[in-house]
């Protein structure tokens, strides 16, 4: 045979067994990426170059605008890694909750376990944590509770999706400013105003799985009083679902119904006068547990979780001379009731009940002030005090009915000092520095520092460095999950260093293009250990992991109101144990496709998204395999912007894709929805 | 706190088929070639398309120009938000035989040899320092939040159902010896004094 023919036959050998895997990888990764260079390459095309300078005035009045993003622009000027998603983006990609939200951010993965939402950020995510290593902030109060830590994002968040005007995520650490838990991001979820709430708003929504949700919303500006209030109430049936783990007659083989409900209320109310802004909040949420988590009993609709949070807060917000100054005091309450159904030690018996809940009340102050020192120089100097007035763990044994909280207090007192300066005109230095000073183990400072270089026009570079911690909770510190759990009053914070280089470009009018490599050591993890000693368990400073990865986001929109965002993320995460395993629930490659189509001008927008995961290990060091996931919203404006109409369907492809289970379930994978779909419709009045 | 016990298989999902994202890629692919109807164009494509226009309905004093062919001084004080669309604009036009200049001014006492001063969104001081720098200079200020003409300077923009605005203060324009055309003041949204 001739050489040319032999390489033909070898290659047609070496491809044969090979082209369905190549004809999935190139449909999976091409298509969403094909289908977004073509289209905007459309949209381009159909630009016709503006001559406004031929305009009339008149005519320079009645040309409608796509406004350029002042958040885009703050976002590149930012000292981090900034993300913004808004009301528009909201409706438009029939966003249900924050995790959504997240589920489309750069960086962020999403794992739902049938109770809570958790996230993880650049590869890490690991399994029975509670979202303590970001903070979550509503119009900047933190909402992460204070025994375990958690900031809500599922539809435990506490506030509806719809009063969301915008949400700003901060990836990287911003301890020299939050304080603890800002460990890789720090999300700040604004609520809307009076400004874009105009008297009555009324939604209803209808989904899969028995799924009702319903609003009401009154927001109005009087003279110099603003007010809004708004209530949300859900409920939903859930599904009745199959874990192959229970797939025994004796648990009803494995399947179980009426446990995947979930209800929760919601009240919001904010009052604006003059420099003031006075808040309150009210939310509750009850989710049956579906997974007999913690050896519960399965099956049983008595295995359920109701979570509630309340705050008021008093923000104040008034130049001072030449300085600018925003003073906040607030009151947080959070309980949780865990009841976990346990099989009896009698068999006959009926079944024990025994809770595990926890009473956290905190009060917060903080003191801000701000100005310009010299041309081009920012300084911001701040003060906040916490009092963990209660951070009560404790359970409840049905019968005896017998509560008998352990009793946990704590306060935290903190310095920060900020300057953003100028240094020329094309380069910006922003450094900061905060210190934390907490009565259970003592001090910590957060430095952080930032070179932004403006080389061009569209050209920016970013040169990020940052520490941050992660505070030990009460439940780490003292657990309180029975008699085999010892306390740890000696655990130290949890550290992160993070180095990040970005590079932000605008390319030609439409679009920008971001991206960055990072580099995080995180030490001193917290982590349950067991003692040798009595083989009791212990939350103790063991452990250490680091990630190097990059991301690259490529967003746009055209005049005619296509707009798009396609992003990827590549991150190498693992711990520094011998051999440098791989982290567990940790993806290696994420890949996110956001794109908005106007079919009828300023009437009917189809939103697509598709978002991509790559493989990740469970607990049980099993593979869970890569998916990718497309939702389609259709949102419709009638009568004017009065009346609201938008149909989604979610998990278009209905892929069966699962999550890893958390150490307390008994589930190593736990399967997430197929394809639902939502109708909701929105009057305003 | 009870573990138990759960089986080690393997746990896959189950692929789907190639062809429909593909479907999915022609049905945007059609969807995208609907084409926009009314005239659209970018927020400060506009705006700059204004400043155009106001050189050419204001009129200022003889003193502010060094001699007859001194060009039109349009300066941006604050981070410059119309990339390089202002000056593509004006490159080749004229205003009463004058050319265009664009100019950044880092800080105002500067920006008394210009003609429209426009100041950006990013500038934190607040209106009435930026008056009181300029007082007595022939300089039309021009400011891209809403309330600026309110609060003492003289055009403002402002957005309204995704449409570009202004908002005239004739007193303040006067006072630095401009004379603002009737034909603007009818266009403004709103004329203060």
């Amino acid at each position: 045979m001739c050489m040319p023919c032999q390489l033909f036959a070898a290659v047609r050998t070496w491809l044969r067994p090979r082209t369905t895997a190549i004809c999935r990888a190139v449909s999976r990764t091409a298509v969403p990426w094909l289908s977004i260079l073509v289209l905007t390459a459309t949209a381009i095309a159909q630009q016709e170059s503006n001559d406004l300078s031929q305009a009339s005035l008149e005519e320079l009045t009645n040309i409608q605008v796509y406004s350029a993003s002042k958040h885009m622009q703050s976002a590149i000027e930012a000292p981090s890694s900034v993300t913004v998603v808004t009301a528009d983006e909201i409706q438009k990609y029939g966003y249900r909750n924050l995790a959504d939200i997240l589920r489309s951010v750069p960086g962020f993965y999403v794992t739902y376990d049938r109770d809570y939402t958790f996230v993880g950020v650049r590869g890490f995510g690991r399994l029975g944590d509670w979202n303590s290593r970001i903070l979550v902030l509503i119009d900047g109060h933190r909402i992460n509770n204070n025994v375990l830590g958690q900031a809500m994002l599922g539809n435990e968040f506490l506030v509806d999706v719809d009063m969301i005007e915008r949400v700003e995520i901060v990836r990287g650490p911003s301890s020299s400013l939050y304080g603890a838990s800002a460990f890789f991001a720090v999300i700040n979820v604004i609520t809307r105003t009076t400004k874009e709430v105009q008297d009555w708003e009324l939604s209803f929504q209808t989904g899969s799985f028995g799924t009702n949700e319903g609003r009401a919303t009154y927001g109005h500006q009087f003279n110099r009083l603003g007010v809004l209030l708004s209530g949300t109430f859900y409920d939903s049936q859930g599904q009745t679902l199959f874990f192959p783990e229970f797939n025994h007659p004796a648990t009803n083989n494995g399947i179980t119904s009426n446990t995947d409900f979930e209800s929760y209320k919601h009240i919001l109310a904010t009052l604006t006068f003059q420099g003031f802004t006075l808040q309150g909040l009210f939310s509750t949420r009850e989710k049956g547990v579906p997974t007999a988590y913690f050896g519960a009993v399965f099956n049983d609709p008595a295995d359920l979780n109701i979570d509630t949070h309340q705050y008021v807060s008093l923000d104040y917000q008034h130049p001072l001379g030449k300085w600018q100054l925003d003073a906040s005091t607030s009151y947080d309450q959070a309980r949780l009731q865990g009841p976990v159904p346990e099989a009896p030690a009698v068999a006959g018996d009926p079944v024990v009940l025994s809770t595990y809940s926890f009473r956290g009340n905190w009060w917060t102050g903080e003191v801000k002030v701000s100005r310009e020192l010299f041309e081009r120089n920012r300084l911001t100097l701040g003060s906040e005090v916490r009092d963990n007035l209660r951070q009560d763990q404790g359970n409840l044994l049905s019968p005896p009915n017998m509560f008998s909280p352990e009793p946990n207090r704590s306060s935290i007192t903190a310095f920060y000092v900020q300057d953003e300066y100028g240094i020329t005109n094309r380069i910006t230095l922003n450094a900061g520095v905060r210190y934390d000073h907490y009565s259970t183990f003592g001090g910590t400072a957060n430095p952080r520092a930032a070179v932004i270089y403006r080389a061009a026009a569209k050209t920016t570079f970013k040169l990020l460095y940052g520490n941050a911690f992660r505070a030990p909770d009460a439940y780490e510190t003292s657990p309180d999950f029975g008699v085999f759990y010892d306390d740890n009053l000696k655990l130290k914070p949890e550290r992160i260093q993070s180095l990040e280089a970005r590079v932000d470009q605008g390319l030609g009018q439409y679009f920008q293009l971001s991206g960055g490599v990072y580099r995080n050591r995180i030490t001193d993890l917290i982590s349950l250990v067991t003692i040798p000693a009595d083989q009791n368990f212990q939350y103790q400073n063991a452990g250490s992991a680091q990630a190097t990865g990059m991301d690259v986001e490529l967003s746009g929109h055209a005049t005619n109101g296509l707009q798009g965002k396609a992003s990827f993320d590549y991150v190498n995460a693992y711990s520094d144990d011998a051999g440098h395993p791989q982290l567990d629930n940790s993806p290696r490659h994420m890949a996110k496709l956001n794109l908005n189509i106007p079919l009828v001008e300023q009437r009917l927008f189809a939103g697509v998204e598709g978002q991509f995961l790559g493989r990740r290990l469970t607990l049980q060091q099993n593979s869970l395999s890569s998916y990718q996931v497309f939702n389609v919203t259709l949102l419709g404006h009638a009568v004017g912007k009065h009346l609201d109409l938008s149909a989604g369907v979610f998990n278009v492809l209905d892929k069966k894709y699962f999550d890893p289970g958390r150490p307390e379930d008994p589930e190593d994978a736990i399967q997430q929805d197929g394809r639902n779909f939502r109708i909701k419709i929105t009057g305003r009045f | 706190m009870q573990i138990a016990h759960r089986s080690p298989a393997k746990v896959e999902g189950r692929a789907r088929f190639c062809r429909v994202p593909w479907l999915l890629g022609v049905v945007l692919l059609l969807l995208a070639s609907t084409r926009a109807q009314s005239p659209t164009a970018g927020e400060y494509q506009v705006k700059a398309a204004f400043l155009y226009n106001f050189a050419k309905f204001v009129e200022w004093p003889p003193s502010s120009f060094s001699n007859a062919s001194a060009p039109l001084q349009i300066c941006i004080f604050g981070r410059d938000p119309f990339g390089d669309g202002l000056r593509a604009l004006t490159a080749d036009k004229t205003v009463n035989g004058r050319r265009f200049e664009i100019d950044t001014v880092v800080d105002l006492q500067h920006a008394r040899t210009c003609h429209i001063l426009f100041i950006a969104s990013s500038v934190p001081i607040p209106v009435k320092q930026i008056v009181e720098a300029l007082g007595g200079a022939n300089v039309l200020t021009v400011g891209d939040t809403k309330g600026f003409a309110e609060q003492g300077g003289m055009i403002s923009f402002v957005l309204e159902n995704d449409r570009v605005q202004f908002e005239v203060n004739r007193k303040t324009a006067e006072q630095a010896g401009l004379k603002i055309s009737s034909k603007l003041l009818s266009v403004a949204k709103l004329v203060i004094g």
